[in-house]
C-alpha cells in the first residue's frame, strides 16, 4: 500500500529535478538581474510581495536541491515501514521551502521560508529519528534557529519602516546610515551565524544529524547549511557594505577559531556522523572566510565550495547510512577492515572522503584554494590557520577511513557481510560524477 | 603527454565495478596496456628532450579553468631541459617497474587494483613534471601525495601498513600545507602563477628592493616546506621508512626514484627564485646536510632491508639537496638521475631477495625483510647478487659506476662551498659504503640464518604472522604439530635447531611439504631454498644493471681533451646560464682525479670496516654456537661497545625522532582536541541545557 505514495513522491521530485535545469539553458547570461521573475500581490496594504526570481547563484542552489530531493526519497525506501505518507509530505513540502529560499527576492520571504523550512526537518527528527535523545536534538535545533531569526525580524521590520517596501532590489539600493548599518549587520548575523553555523552556535548542528535518519541528515547537510551563507551574500555583504567592512576582522577571527576548533574537536569525536557534521561546520567556516574576502577569488571561490558541500558531506552521510543499515552502529570502534566485505561501498567512501578533505580533482579543492587565494591577500595570518585546518582536515578524514575501512576485520561486532546494492550504487554514481565534474572542470557560473 | 597513462585506471574502475570477473580473467591485458601506454610516453619524451638540445623551452596553454572573467586559472605544459630528465626517468623506471611487479604481484588478490594505481601514479607524476605552473604543480603534487597513500596502504588488511600509509600522508599534507602557502603568499606578491612571469618578476622586485626581504624569505621558506616533506628531508623524514610497508615495486618506484625526487624537482625548477635569496639557500643547504648524516647514522642498525635502502635514499636525497643548497644545479640533477636507477636496482634486488625468503620464512614482513635472517643467498640468487652488488657499489661511489661520478661531483662543490659541509658531507660517503655493505653483506653473504631463529626470533620479538593468511595457518597448526616432533627425532645432528624450525613451520603452511626434504642436512640444494626469480623480474633489473653502468657516462667530463663534451651540461646549459656562469669548466683533471682518489677511498674505507664487522660475525656462525660468538665479538671491543651500542641504539630507534614526535606533537594535538571536546560538550552544550 505504500508503494504507490512512494512512486508518486519520486516521481514528482524527479520531474522537479528534470525540470530545474531548464531555465540553465534559457539562462541570459549577459544580465546580473533576477530573471524568471514570479509575483504574487501578497499583502497589498503594506506593500508587500509573494516575489520570486532566479539568478546566477541561486539557480545552481535550485538544481542542488532539487537532485538532493529524490535521493533521499529513495533513500528512504525500503526504511519508511510507518508514516511512508508523511515521509513524502514532509520532503516534498521542503524542497518547495527550499527552492523557495533561494529565490526569493522579498525580504519578508527571507524570513518567512528560512524559518518555517526547520519545521518539516524539526518532524523528521522527531518522528523517524533513530534513538532516545532524538526530541531534545529536534527541540534544539528548533530553538537555535528560531532565536537567530528573531533578530532577523527585528532588521527586517527596520528596513521596511526606513525604505516603505520589503523588495530586495530597492533595498539593495538604498543607502543606510553608518550606524544603522551596523545595527542591521549585527541583527542578521544573529540569525545567519546560526544556520551557518559560526562556533558559539554550532552545536545544534552535530545534535540534529546524530539524530535524523539518514535522508534527514543528507538534506540538512545538503541544503539549509547553506542558507547562512548564501543569506550573507544575498542580504549581509551587499546590503550594508560600510558594515560588511567593518566587521571582516570579527568575522575573520570566529571562522579561524571555528576552522580549528572544530577540526579539532571532530577528531575526538566517536559516532561516524558526528565526525562528519563537525567536519561539515569547519568547512562551512573556510566559506564565510571566503565571503567576506573583499575581492573577486574569496567570493568566487566561497560559491563553489558551497555547492561542492552539497554533494561531499551528503555523500558522506548516505555511506554512514548504508553502513547503519547493516550493522546498526554508528561508533567508530565497532568498524574495521569493511574492504574485505564490501569493497565496493569502501572506494565510494574513499573517494568521497578525498573529497572532504579537498584533494584535487575533486569540487572542494578548487574552492577551497580560492577562497585561501582571497583569504591571503586580505589577511595573511586567518590564510595560515584556516590552511591549518586543511592539514587536521586530512588527518581526521584519514582517521576515519583508516579505522572504517582498513585493518582487521571484526567479526565479533559486524554480523552481516554484504556489499552496497544496486540501489546504493546507483545512488552515489550522480554524487561522484558530480564531485568529479566539479572539480575537473569548475566552470559552472554563467556570471 | 601525462595523460596517456590515464585511460587504464579509469577503465580499471569501471570495469571492476561492473563486470568484475571478465576484468579479472583479462588481468594480464591490462598489464601489456599500461605498458605499452607508458612506452609511447616514453618515445615521445625521449624525442621531446632531444629536441630540447636545439629548442628552448616550451610553453603553452592548453586549458583554463575560468572563474570568473578577471581570474582564472591557465593549464598548460612547460617544457624544458629538466622537464624533459625527469619525464625519460619517470617512464623508463616506471616502464621497468611495471614489467617486474607483474610477476611480483601476480600472486596477489590486489593485482588489478595495484596496476590501476600505478597507473594513475604515473600520470600525476607526468603531470606534474610538465606542468607550467604553480598550481598545476600543486594540484599534481597532492594527487601523487594521495597515489603514495594508496599505495603504501596497498596491503591495508595489515594495520601497520594503514598506519604507515596514514603516517605519509599527513606528514606530507604538512608539507603542502606550507606549499600552499608559500604560493598564496608569491601569488600576492607578483601576481601570478606561471613560473616564467614568477621569475622575472620576482628579480624586477628583488633588484628595486621593493618588498620586505624577510616576508620574501618567509614565502621561500614555506615553498620549501613542500620538498621537505615530499623528498623526506630532516623534519619530516619520518614517514619514508614507514612507508616500506608497500609492495617492493612500490618502494622502488615511488620511494626511491619519482616521488621523493619530486621534492628535488620542484626547488630545481624554482631555483632561480630561491637563488636570489642568500639565506634560504643556505637553509637549503642546511637541511641538506641534516639528512645527509641523519639518513646514513639511521640505515646503520637497521634490520629490515626494505628501511634501510629507505633511510640511504633519504641520505642521497639529502645530497641532492645540500647540491641545490649550493647552487649546483648540475650535480643535483645529475645525482637524481644516477641515484634513482641505482637505487631502482637494489629496491627491485631487494624485492627479488624477499619473494625468494618469502617462501621460507613465511608472508610476514617482519621475517620475509629481516637482514639477519637472510645471509648466503650467493649460491642461490647468483643473478640478483650480482645485481644487487652492483647497485651497491654505486650507491658507495666506486669509479666506473653512475653515482660515483655524480657524487663526486657534489662532494667536489661542497668543498668549494665550505668545509665544513665538506668533511660532514665526506664522511657520510665513507658511511653509505658502510652500511651499503653491511646490507649486503648481511644478505649475501655467510650462511643461511633462517635456521638460526632462536636468536633473531629474540631480536625481533614477533613470531605471529599478521597478514592475510594469518588465519589458514592457525587451523593447519594442529596438523603440522603431529608431523614435525616425529620428523625431529630421525634428523640427530641438528635436532637442536629443529625445536626453532617446527615453530617457524607451523607458522608457514607452505613449507610442510619441503619437511621431508630439509631434514636430511642443510648442504643439499633442494627446493627448500630460496631459488632465482622468474625472468620477468630479472629482466628489468638486468635493464637497470646496465643504465647503472653506463648512465655516469653522460655526465663525464672530458675536459682534459679541451673540449666540452660533457652532455648533461650541454644539456642544462640554457637553464643554467642564468644561474651561475663557471660550472661549465669547473674541475681540471689533476683536480678531478685527486678529488676521486680521495672519495673513493674514503668510500672503500667504509666498506672495509663494514666487511670486518659483519663478514667474520657471520661467517664464525658456522663453527660456534650463536650465543658465543656473539661474546667472543663483544668482548674483543669492550672499549668500543658503549660508542657502539650508543650508534646502534641511536639508529635502530630512529634517532628519537618518532618517539619525539609521537610525544611532543601527537599527544598535544590530542589534547588540545581532547579540551575542545569537553569544552565543546559541557560549555556550550551545557549552557543552552
Amino acid at each position: 500500500r505504500i508503494r504507490p505514495i512512494r512512486l508518486i513522491g519520486l516521481c514528482a521530485s524527479l520531474i522537479t529535478f528534470l525540470y530545474s535545469p531548464v531555465p540553465r539553458i534559457q539562462f541570459d547570461s549577459s544580465t546580473a538581474k533576477s530573471q524568471f521573475v514570479e509575483s504574487l500581490r501578497w499583502l497589498p496594504y503594506e506593500n508587500i510581495n509573494f516575489y520570486l526570481g532566479i539568478d546566477g547563484i541561486s539557480l545552481f542552489f535550485v538544481i542542488l536541491t532539487t537532485f538532493l530531493i529524490p535521493i533521499c526519497i529513495s533513500v528512504g525506501w525500503s526504511g519508511m515501514r510507518s508514516y511512508g505518507k508523511e515521509y513524502i509530505t514532509a520532503f516534498l513540502i521542503r524542497e518547495f521551502l527550499m527552492i523557495a529560499v533561494f529565490r526569493m527576492l522579498d525580504l519578508l520571504l527571507f524570513y518567512v521560508f528560512p524559518e518555517s523550512v526547520p519545521i518539516p526537518m524539526f518532524i523528521i527528527i522527531g518522528v523517524w529519528g533513530s534513538r532516545q535523545r532524538k526530541i531534545k536534538a529536534a527541540y534544539q535545533f528548533f530553538l537555535y534557529t528560531l532565536l537567530g531569526s528573531l533578530f532577523m525580524l527585528l532588521a527586517i521590520l527596520l528596513i521596511l519602516f526606513q525604505t516603505g517596501t520589503t523588495d530586495l532590489q530597492i533595498s539593495l539600493t538604498t543607502e543606510f546610515s553608518e550606524r544603522r548599518q551596523i545595527f542591521l549587520w549585527i541583527a542578521s548575523f544573529a540569525s545567519f551565524a546560526v544556520k551557518v553555523p559560526m562556533v558559539p552556535v554550532h552545536i545544534w548542528l552535530p545534535e540534529a544529524h546524530v539524530e535524523a535518519p539518514t535522508a534527514g541528515s543528507v538534506i540538512l547537510a545538503g541544503i539549509p547549511l547553506k542558507f547562512g551563507t548564501h543569506g550573507f551574500l544575498r542580504f549581509s555583504i551587499p546590503m550594508f557594505p560600510e558594515a560588511t567592512l567593518c566587521s571582516t576582522p570579527f568575522i575573520y577571527t570566529l571562522s579561524a577559531i571555528a576552522i580549528i576548533y572544530t577540526s579539532l574537536t571532530t577528531s575526538r569525536q566517536i559516532d561516524l556522523k558526528k565526525i562528519i557534521a563537525y567536519s561539515s561546520v569547519a568547512h562551512m567556516n573556510l566559506v564565510t572566510i571566503g565571503m567576506f574576502s573583499p575581492n573577486i577569488q574569496g567570493i568566487g571561490g566561497s560559491i563553489l565550495p558551497m555547492l561542492s558541500h552539497g554533494l561531499v558531506p551528503s555523500a558522506l552521510f548516505l555511506c554512514v547510512g548504508v553502513l547503519y543499515d547493516r550493522h546498526k552502529t554508528r561508533l567508530v570502534r565497532y568498524y574495521g577492515g569493511l574492504v574485505s566485505t564490501m569493497p565496493n561501498l569502501s572506494t565510494i567512501f574513499f573517494s568521497f572522503t578525498l573529497a572532504n578533505m579537498s584533494s584535487p580533482g575533486t569540487s572542494s579543492f578548487i574552492g577551497e584554494f580560492l577562497i585561501l587565494v582571497g583569504a591571503f591577500q586580505r589577511n595573511s595570518l586567518v590564510a595560515t590557520l584556516a590552511a591549518l585546518g586543511m592539514i587536521l582536515g586530512a588527518a581526521y578524514s584519514l582517521w576515519l577511513y583508516n579505522r572504517v575501512v582498513s585493518g582487521n576485520l571484526k567479526p565479533d561486532f559486524l554480523h552481516k557481510f554484504s556489499d552496497s546494492n544496486g540501489r546504493e550504487v546507483s545512488i552515489f554514481i550522480p554524487f561522484l560524477v558530480g564531485v568529479v565534474r566539479m572539480g575537473v572542470h569548475p566552470k559552472v557560473f554563467p556570471d | 603527454i601525462p595523460f596517456i597513462p590515464l585511460p587504464v585506471p579509469i577503465l580499471l574502475g569501471v570495469g571492476l565495478l561492473l563486470f568484475p570477473t571478465a576484468t579479472k580473467n583479462l588481468r594480464r591485458m591490462w598489464t601489456f596496456l599500461s605498458i605499452f601506454l607508458l612506452s609511447i610516453v616514453m618515445i615521445f619524451s625521449i624525442y621531446l628532450s632531444i629536441q630540447q638540445i636545439f629548442l628552448s623551452c616550451i610553453h603553452q596553454n592548453v586549458w583554463s579553468w575560468t572563474i570568473n572573467n578577471e581570474f582564472s586559472f591557465e593549464f598548460g605544459y612547460f617544457i624544458d631541459p629538466l622537464t624533459s630528465i625527469m619525464s625519460i626517468l619517470i617512464t623508463t623506471v616506471g616502464i621497468l617497474v611495471l614489467i617486474y611487479s607483474d610477476n611480483y604481484m601476480s600472486h596477489d588478490q590486489g593485482y588489478l587494483r595495484f596496476f590501476a594505481y600505478m597507473g594513475f601514479f604515473n600520470t600525476s607524476m607526468l603531470g606534474l613534471v610538465t606542468s607550467s605552473n604553480l598550481i598545476q604543480v600543486y594540484f599534481f603534487w597532492e594527487l601523487v601525495g594521495m597515489c603514495s597513500y594508496l599505495l603504501i596502504g596497498f596491503w591495508f588488511t595489515r594495520p601497520i601498513a594503514a598506519n604507515a600509509c596514514q603516517k605519509a600522508f599527513v606528514t606530507n599534507r604538512v608539507g603542502d600545507f606550507g606549499l600552499l602557502l608559500g604560493i598564496l603568499g608569491l601569488y600576492w606578491i607578483t601576481g601570478s602563477f606561471e613560473f616564467q612571469d614568477l621569475f622575472e618578476i620576482f628579480n624586477n622586485l628583488i633588484l628595486n628592493n621593493r618588498v620586505n626581504l624577510l616576508f620574501l624569505t618567509l614565502c621561500a621558506f614555506l615553498l620549501f616546506v613542500g620538498p621537505i616533506a615530499k623528498s623526506a628531508q630532516f623534519p619530516l623524514h619520518v614517514w619514508l621508512p614507514d612507508a616500506m610497508e608497500g609492495p617492493t615495486p612500490i618502494s622502488a618506484l615511488i620511494h626511491a626514484a619519482t616521488m621523493v625526487a619530486a621534492g628535488i624537482f620542484l626547488v630545481a625548477r624554482l631555483l632561480p627564485l630561491f637563488i636570489v635569496i642568500p639565506s634560504i639557500m643556505y637553509i637549503i643547504s642546511l637541511i641538506g646536510i641534516i639528512t645527509v648524516l641523519l639518513g646514513a647514522t639511521l640505515a646503520l642498525a637497521q634490520k629490515d632491508i626494505k628501511r634501510g635502502l629507505a633511510y640511504s635514499t633519504m641520505s642521497q636525497l639529502g645530497y641532492m639537496m645540500l647540491a641545490l643548497g649550493m647552487g649546483s644545479y648540475r650535480s643535483a640533477l645529475f645525482h637524481l638521475i644516477t641515484h634513482a636507477y641505482s637505487k631502482a636496482l637494489l629496491f627491485l634486488g631487494s624485492g627479488s631477495i624477499i619473494h625468494s625468503m618469502e617462501a621460507i620464512v613465511g608472508y610476514s614482513p617482519d621475517k620475509s625483510q629481516n637482514m639477519i635472517l637472510m645471509g648466503g643467498l650467493t649460491k642461490h640468487v647468483p643473478i640478483t647478487k650480482t645485481a644487487f652488488l652492483i647497485g651497491t657499489l654505486s650507491l658507495c661511489g666506486i669509479p666506473p659506476l653512475a653515482c660515483f661520478w655524480s657524487k663526486d661531483e657534489i662532494l667536489n662543490d661542497s668543498l668549494l662551498f665550505s668545509p665544513i659541509f665538506a668533511i660532514i658531507a665526506c664522511s657520510t660517503a665513507g658511511l653509505t659504503a658502510f652500511y651499503m655493505f653491511r646490507i649486503y653483506l648481511l644478505t649475501f653473504e655467510g650462511h643461511l640464518n633462517t635456521y638460526f631463529l632462536n636468536y633473531s626470533g629474540k631480536k625481533s620479538g614477533s613470531f605471529y604472522s599478521l597478514s592475510l593468511w594469518g588465519k589458514e595457518e592457525e587451523k593447519k597448526l594442529n596438523k603440522n604439530f603431529g608431523l614435525v616432533p616425529l620428523l625431529t627425532m630421525n634428523n640427530t645432528k641438528r635436532a637442536s635447531f629443529f625445536c626453532n624450525k617446527t615453530y617457524k613451520i607451523s607458522n608457514n603452511v607452505r613449507n610442510q611439504i619441503f619437511i621431508t626434504v630439509e631434514n636430511f642436512g642443510l648442504n643439499t640444494r633442494t627446493f627448500y631454498y630460496p631459488h632465482e626469480s622468474d625472468n620477468t623480474i630479472l629482466f628489468p633489473m638486468l635493464i637497470l644493471v646496465l643504465f647503472t653502468l653506463f648512465i655516469g657516462a653522460i655526465g663525464i667530463p672530458f675536459n682534459q681533451e679541451g673540449i666540452d663534451f660533457d652532455i648533461l651540461s650541454k644539456f642544462f646549459t640554457p637553464s643554467i646560464n642564468l644561474l651561475h656562469k663557471n660550472s661549465q669548466n669547473f674541475v681540471d683533471w689533476y683536480e678531478f682525479l685527486r678529488n676521486a682518489t680521495f672519495s673513493v677511498s674514503i668510500a672503500f674505507f667504509g666498506i672495509f670496516i663494514a666487511y670486518c664487522l659483519y663478514k667474520p660475525f657471520y661467517s664464525s656462525l658456522l663453527n660456534l654456537t650463536l650465543l658465543n660468538s656473539f661474546q667472543k665479538w663483544n668482548s674483543k671491543r669492550i672499549h668500543w661497545e658503549k660508542l657502539i651500542n650508543f650508534v646502534y641504539n641511536w639508529s635502530y630507534n630512529r634517532g628519537y625522532i618518532d618517539s619525539f614526535f609521537k610525544t611532543s606533537l601527537i599527544e598535544s594535538i590530542r589534547r588540545l582536541a581532547k579540551q575542545t571536546t569537553f569544552f565543546d560538550k559541557r560549555i556550550i552544550d551545557g549552557i543552552t541545557n
